[in-house]
């Protein structure tokens, strides 16, 4: 960060301060300044951000955990999830639809990983992919829906989810981690 | 919680832990739902459970998986029943003395095998 210094000239004395007040370079000063000073202490374990709009420091948690849930044999698109609170720097999600696999996956919207650990016919199988950040398998290999991270947005993200095979009328869930 | 359910069949579409109000009305639109046929609604975890009792999809799921769990019981109970322990099988052999006998050890030995292979009582 640049080192901010008050505008003051060396010939300015005290009795001219009352006519700053109305300048706007120094109207400007004090914002830099201000933006930057620590508001009063948030509660046990918060953490200090800068606000959504970089104009403020602020306490929080900076993080939430929730839930969802996907209808298998729902079509092909987007689908926003609110609530979080702010805008996550990265996440984390959990899915599942049955016992024929779960998978975990993250992304911090530029570079996801992914890996499912799934059961069939002849044993367990695993699989990696750095596309996707959640799989809601009903059969592995052939059956499931799958999403992509589209966007991180200010009050939660949105997933692209693309339906793979024939998946039956089933609900599938997941759980999301969103760190700020 | 919020959940979006279809009106007439009581199907939940989407549940969201902390969406704010209108996201799932948005994500069902989105999907190509009738906005007149779909209804936004903020539940309690209680009233979550309750409308669970009222899918469909999830009674059907419930019941699949009551019946995955008896069928997954009957397996366990048949190897059981067949190869009771090492000691058993291993002298049920050694007592072997004639056809009879044998076949009706190859029989407990075939249906253990036949659940392990298939899955599946027949």
């Amino acid at each position: 960060m640049t080192e901010l210094k008050a505008p003051l000239q060396d010939s300015l004395s005290v009795k001219d301060l009352s006519a700053l007040v109305t300048n706007p370079v120094w109207i400007q000063w004090f914002n830099n300044i201000l933006r930057y000073t620590i508001p009063a202490l948030g509660s046990a374990n918060q953490k200090l951000f800068v606000n959504s709009a970089g104009a403020e420091s602020e306490w929080a948690s900076g993080f939430k955990v929730g839930s969802f849930t996907r209808a298998m044999d729902a079509a092909n698109g987007d689908v926003s999830y609110t609530g979080v609170g702010f805008n996550p720097s990265v996440l984390v999600f959990i899915g599942w639809v049955s016992t024929a696999g779960v998978s975990i996956g993250f992304s911090d919207g530029s570079s996801s990983g992914h890996v499912i650990v799934g059961t069939g016919g002849s044993g367990v199988f695993y699989w990696g992919n750095g596309t996707r950040v959640i799989t809601l398998i009903e059969a592995f290999g052939s059956k499931d829906q799958c999403a992509t991270l589209k966007t991180l947005d200010s009050d939660g993200f949105t997933l692209t989810w693309t339906k793979w095979g024939s998946p039956a009328s089933a609900t599938g869930y997941g759980y999301y981690f969103a760190l700020r | 919680m919020r959940i979006c359910i279809v009106k007439a069949t009581n199907q939940i579409i989407e549940m969201q832990s902390r969406a704010v109000s209108g996201t799932l009305i948005g994500n069902a639109i989105a999907q190509g739902y009738n906005e007149a046929d779909i209804e936004e609604r903020e539940v309690t975890q209680a009233e979550y459970e309750a409308a669970l009792n009222l899918d469909p999809i999830a009674i059907a799921m419930r019941e699949a998986e009551a019946a995955a769990k008896a069928l997954e019981q009957t397996k366990l109970t048949s190897i059981q029943d067949n190869l009771p322990s090492w000691n058993v099988v291993s002298n049920a052999v050694d007592n072997i003395t004639n056809l009879a006998e044998a076949k009706t050890y190859l029989k407990k030995l075939s249906r253990v095998v036949y659940w392990l292979a298939k899955n599946s009582e027949v």
